[in-house]
């Protein structure tokens, strides 16, 4: 994770959070609503190795306030802001129209429209199954190698056909800028940080609604990535996938995803070069009952180690497998066992982690 | 004319059964305000709607209030409605807000309330037993969820 040592944003983060809080009474008002819900976690992990850049033990709390307003049944606002012990971020500020018809457009720092997690879990850990992301589809400042937010404009319809909901959406907006050996998206909360230039993503899904939304879909994007790491001026990036959730049964769910990143790198002195690799997961879950799941996942990727752009973010998990469980302790508490053999830095070895997570009130 | 007295005793004992049949049995409604002059909702309406997702019937856009004034009531609300258990329903509600933004459909522990709040507000859609809003007009039932013995 970066450090943001800007006093500036420090503060601007903490007036976000008073004005959320300062904003709450004021759900009584008519045609309007709000929820405020903090999204607390805390992550204790154990490395078998002393592995460069990461604490071989340790703990990570974390706070993600998410706050939500609807004016007039349609206007909607959506924020999320996310402190840590060394991260403030704006995660998402969003404001748009969402029709009953399942129409939305949105303008803001949004998360893009690659693969299924940005769209079902956000910044929110306690709603997913595992403690982390597959490492394709991490944010940014945890590793990630694709653009997670774009600062824009963003579409979302559906329809249905054959008694199926056909649902698609579309961003386009500002990407990230790579520098300090991470992606690094517009800050909101320093906004004079970096170049940033063209970003396009697009999702076409078909659903189905259940206890699990069942879906399954095709995604694409291409981002110019202003670059100053040293030699690469620019990177200009297509993203191809696909995914699924796969409901087997009531209990069992598959998701997976496959990803092709083709990368057109503008070197120094005006050379040229062209690389590209792919990327796989696959992720059973087993519900025992409402309270225990069972995980796995299995990540895996080729052409990665010797790609100059993957090279440039040191802290993205090429290879990972990993068992785990997560217990619902209450309707809104969950604990989350994982044990994992990561390939990060150059490194493998294995990690042991627990994290508690809830949805406060 | 012999025949009259049995005759009575009869239709009595007749009307007794049937009165004894509705006092034993209940039915689970699912009810609006009489104002939003709505009459039924499809299935998949009913679904989408307690999932958190705006169905709009005529001009109004349908809202969600959940009964939680009875644990059995709200047990038959997850199987015949949710198709999910409460945990996985309160963790879906919570993944619809994150995503869309809004609200979660309210929460009501007190059935009085709850039904003074549908009357109030037209497009709120709640499930509630039939005894609690026995003559009133004010409201409508626009379907059937679950009918069975009373305990």
């Amino acid at each position: 994770m970066h450090k943001s040592s800007s006093r500036q944003g420090l503060i601007l983060a903490l007036g976000t959070v008073a004005a959320l809080l300062l904003l709450k009474p004021s759900m009584v008002l008519a045609d309007y609503e709000s929820e405020f819900i903090p999204f607390p976690e805390v992550t204790v992990h154990y490395n078998d190795q002393d592995v460069p850049n990461l604490k071989q033990h340790g703990s990570t709390p974390l706070v993600d306030f998410f706050f939500t307003a609807k004016y007039n049944n349609n206007w909607r606002l959506l924020s999320e802001l996310l402190i840590s012990d060394d991260e403030r971020d704006l995660e998402r500020l969003i404001i748009g129209r969402v029709a009953a018809n399942g129409k939305q457009l949105w303008l803001g720092r949004n998360h893009t429209d690659y693969d299924q997690w940005n769209r079902l879990f956000h910044r929110e850990t306690y709603l997913q199954t595992t403690i982390h992301r597959p490492s394709i589809i991490e944010f940014e400042d945890d590793g990630g190698i694709l653009p997670g937010h774009i600062t824009g404009i963003s579409m979302e319809d559906d329809g249905e056909v054959g008694g199926r909901t056909v649902n698609y959406g579309f961003t386009i907006g500002l990407g990230p800028t790579l520098k300090r050996a991470h992606l690094i998206p517009l800050d909101l909360l320093n906004i004079n940080q970096g170049p940033h230039d063209l970003a396009v993503t697009a999702r076409l899904s078909v659903q189905t609604l259940g206890e699990n939304i069942k879906d399954s879909g095709l995604f694409a994007g291409h981002t110019t990535i202003p670059s100053e790491s040293p030699g690469i001026q620019e990177v200009r990036q297509t993203v191809l996938g696909a995914y699924t959730n796969y409901a087997q049964t009531d209990n069992l769910v598959w998701r997976a995803s496959v990803f092709y990143v083709a990368n057109n790198l503008g070197l120094s002195g005006g050379i040229k070069r062209n690389e590209s690799f792919g990327y796989a997961y696959l992720q059973p879950e087993y519900d025992l009952n409402p309270a225990w799941t069972f995980y796995g996942r299995l990540e895996t990727s080729t052409g990665t180690s010797n790609d100059i752009y993957v090279q440039q973010i040191p802290a993205f998990i090429s290879e990972r497998s990993l068992i785990g469980t997560r217990y619902q302790l209450q309707n809104n508490q969950v604990i989350k066992f994982e044990l994992a053999k990561v390939d990060q830095y150059g490194k493998r070895f294995v990690s042991t982690e627990m994290q508690w997570s809830a949805a406060l009130p | 004319m012999k025949y009259v007295p049995f005759l009575f005793l009869t239709l009595l004992l007749l009307g007794e059964t049937s009165s004894a049949d509705s006092d034993s049995t209940r039915r689970l409604v699912l009810v609006t305000c009489a104002q939003a002059e709505i009459t039924s909702l499809s299935p998949s309406e009913i679904h989408q709607l307690f999932l958190g997702i705006p169905v709009e019937k005529g001009n109004l856009t349908l809202e969600a209030a959940i009964n939680h004034s009875d644990p059995f009531l709200y047990e038959i609300f997850l199987q015949k409605i949710a198709n999910m258990s409460s945990m996985s329903y309160e963790r879906h509600l919570l993944s619809n807000v994150i995503q869309v933004g809004g609200q979660r459909p309210r929460v009501f522990n007190d059935a009085r309330t709850l039904i003074n709040t549908v009357k109030q507000n037209p497009g709120t859609v709640t499930v509630v037993w039939d005894s609690d809003i026995k003559g009133r007009s004010d409201l409508t039932v626009i379907g059937e969820i679950w009918r069975g013995p009373v305990d």
